[in-house]
């Protein structure tokens, strides 16, 4: 984020001084509060966690994206249908609703220029996956892109402005909610989308077809010079056991989807993803467990964090959500601030804001 | 991970650790009487209600009164049926067939042009421009008698509909013939529950809350239903499916709250109750809003329902062990 998106923050949550300070972060999130769900932002300080400002939200939210005039999109969980640009004044600037036949699936990209929005989705006729290309301004769809394969989850961007999504491989109906069905079935992947068409430039498949990519994040360079990307996975296994075994994160080179071996039995359900610098996180939620990989997928180790889900954070420090608030340095925990209310249930995915 | 408790256990205690056994007889047990007491008898009510509204289109298409009675006797029919959309009415996606929304007018007059002459033809057809949604449209948007070619259409889209209920009567006979393994009936509870649950969320989100909040200021908002008129009787009807299915009418019906209590869940059986009686006040004091300013009894039954829905997906789903959540067990 850029230093005018710090000061559009600050100035959005009109920040006391004190407030201000690099040791008081802002996290933008969505929560479920006393059955309503929100969006919105929350100030850690002195130990403590607080709602610096927040909206109510139809349903429940899923992805988030910090736009870079400093608003905020939201976007509903799957099988969702509207999105939400949202400026932490507490004013809605636009809502957005899905298209007939179509739902959205959790996530939203910016493109390179800022001018496309992409939006993974379903259609709902054929069940094939989709990315919608919308008007960044005015969240209108202007094309779609099919996905080349079933329940598209998070995208991201590679060094060459394409696309890369994770196709979850689960068969889904929209009116039955989020019943997984017909997983004998599954076909995940990830895809390479062309930024400019949207046409595919690779598929590539894990040997396991019951693991489900789902989110993405980047790393630095590799010893082959390419950048790594890291996917957490969710295991579909009929077997209790091979699904609690199943690994939880995978590695792209750019050439080579491999899964890294993992000692620990983390429940096979990655819940989210993050690099510090140096090792990838994922936050294992039915293990209540954060584990650790080398930035290569050497394992590390696991460590306890009860229901942790939501990562986000940088070099200097990794921020979980779950029960609490967690901080970690260089793999270790290094501190914990306690919610805003004890209620306050927060959902998968977070954003780090600059404090100042 | 549908079985909380045995999952939690396998996590914190390693697999050495074995967890309680299943009660894959209940299971089974409930499941049967689903289907011998609801699935059964309903799809056999709602295939004989779109026969009788095939025989009527059949019989005189000019006589618009009697065809549009027909029409909400079978829409009726089939919204208590299908709250829970489990079963053959999930595996064959029959909804799409019987009940698409919104349905497309273009798409209609695109099928009309078309003149399906038998079954064969009419699969040609999509579901848009077929099902109860789109006999609606023709029952009520028109000139007071169809046209001799609107007429024909209409005849095939509700033999459409009849053949289909036709068909998932016999998935569920079936089914209720073949039984259910032990897995089969831990998964079809499973389902069940959790179907349920997206009923409740699709009758607060899909008919009442979503229609309200894209609706301008003080303009109708766009209910289904609503060009015949029938859209408060359908969200009353689909409450009544519900319901019914938590607590139970018939003396060997199943329901949750009888299930709750035979596993020694009465508390929660209790508060099920309770939820599902303010349910039924918010439901009665209901009217069809006019717009969005004058929208507070759908709010109230809106609160109902989502506190009834919370209740679900947290103390009634611990009671059940089973992971119940229209958004999902844990995460995405």
């Amino acid at each position: 984020m850029r230093r005018r998106d710090c000061l559009i923050w600050a100035s959005a949550l009109a920040l006391p001084q004190a407030h201000a300070r690099a040791d008081a972060p802002l996290l933008a999130a969505s929560w479920a509060s006393g059955g309503q769900h929100q969006l919105g932002v929350l100030r850690v300080h002195a130990g403590r966690a607080e709602v610096a400002a927040a909206i109510d939200l139809p349903t429940r939210a899923h992805g988030l994206l910090v736009e870079p005039g400093g608003t905020l999109l939201a976007v509903a969980r799957r099988p969702g249908d509207w999105l939400l640009r949202w400026r932490a004044n507490g004013q809605v600037m636009a809502r957005q609703w899905i298209e007939p036949q179509r739902c959205f699936n959790g996530h939203l990209l910016l493109s390179p220029d800022g001018r496309r929005l992409f939006s993974s989705e379903t259609d709902l006729d054929s069940g094939q996956g989709l990315i919608g290309v919308r008007d960044a301004a005015t969240l209108e769809k202007l094309d779609e892109w099919p996905t080349q394969g079933l329940d598209p989850h998070q995208l991201l961007l590679d060094d060459d402005g394409h696309l890369l999504v994770a196709n979850g491989g689960v068969a889904m109906q929209a009116e039955t909610g989020r019943l997984k069905l017909q997983r004998a079935a599954m076909d995940a992947s990830l895809v390479r989308l062309d930024g400019g068409s949207g046409a595919l430039l690779g598929q590539w498949r894990l040997a396991d077809v019951r693991l489900s990519p789902r989110h993405l994040a980047w790393a630095g360079t590799g010893t082959s010079g390419r950048r790594l990307l890291g996917i957490a996975l969710q295991a579909e296994h009929d077997d209790v056991a091979a699904r609690a075994a199943a690994p939880v994160l995978a590695l792209f080179d750019g050439q080579r989807l491999t899964p890294c071996a993992q000692p620990a039995v983390l429940a096979g359900y990655g819940g989210d993803i993050a690099f510090d610098g140096a090792r990838w996180a994922v936050s294992c939620p039915r293990a209540d467990a954060l584990a650790w990989w080398q930035a290569d997928g050497r394992w590390l180790g696991a460590q306890p964090a009860a229901g942790a889900c939501a990562l986000a954070g940088d070099v200097q420090a990794l921020w979980s959500g779950g029960g609490a608030l967690g901080r970690w340095r260089a793999g270790l925990a290094d501190g914990s601030s306690s919610l805003p209310e004890t209620a306050l249930r927060l959902d998968n995915h977070w954003l780090r804001l600059p404090s100042a | 991970m549908r079985r909380l408790v045995a999952c939690l256990i396998l996590l914190l205690a390693g697999p050495a650790v074995h967890a309680d056994p299943l009660p894959y007889a209940a299971y089974a047990a409930f499941v049967r009487e689903l289907h011998q007491h609801w699935y059964v008898p309903r799809s056999a009510e709602f295939a004989g209600q779109s026969r009788r509204l095939a025989a009527v289109l059949q019989g005189d298409c000019a006589d618009t009164t009697a065809l549009r009675a027909q029409w909400l006797q079978t829409v009726a029919s089939w919204e208590r049926y299908s709250a829970v959309r489990g079963g053959a009415l999930l595996a064959r996606r029959s909804p799409r067939e019987i009940d698409f929304m919104p349905t497309r007018p273009e798409a209609i007059a695109k099928a009309i042009r078309r003149a399906p002459a038998d079954a064969a033809a009419m699969d040609q057809i999509g579901s848009p421009a077929k099902g109860l949604p789109a006999l609606e449209w023709l029952l009520w948007s028109g000139a007071p008698t169809l046209d001799a070619a609107t007429c024909r259409y209409a005849q095939q889209a509700a033999a459409a509909v009849a053949a289909e209920a036709q068909l998932l009567q016999r998935a569920y006979e079936l089914a209720l013939a073949r039984g259910w393994d032990d897995g089969e009936a831990e998964y079809a509870m499973y389902e069940f529950l959790n179907l349920w649950d997206a009923g409740l969320q699709k009758l607060w989100w899909e008919e009442l809350d979503r229609p309200l909040r894209k609706a301008a200021p003080n303009r109708p908002a766009l209910f289904s239903r609503a060009l015949s008129g029938h859209s408060l009787a359908g969200w009353r009807g689909q409450w009544q499916g519900l319901r019914q299915l938590a607590l139970g009418v018939e003396a060997d019906g199943p329901s949750i709250s009888a299930y709750l209590r035979a596993s020694g869940q009465q508390q929660a059986a209790d508060r099920l109750r309770q939820k599902v009686i303010e349910v039924d006040r918010a439901m009665a004091a209901l009217e069809l809003p006019a717009n969005v300013a004058q929208a507070a009894q759908a709010r109230a039954a809106v609160s109902a329902l989502k506190a009834l829905q919370q209740f679900a997906e947290g103390e009634m789903a611990t009671a059940l062990h089973f992971v119940i959540s229209f958004f999902d067990e844990d995460g995405d």
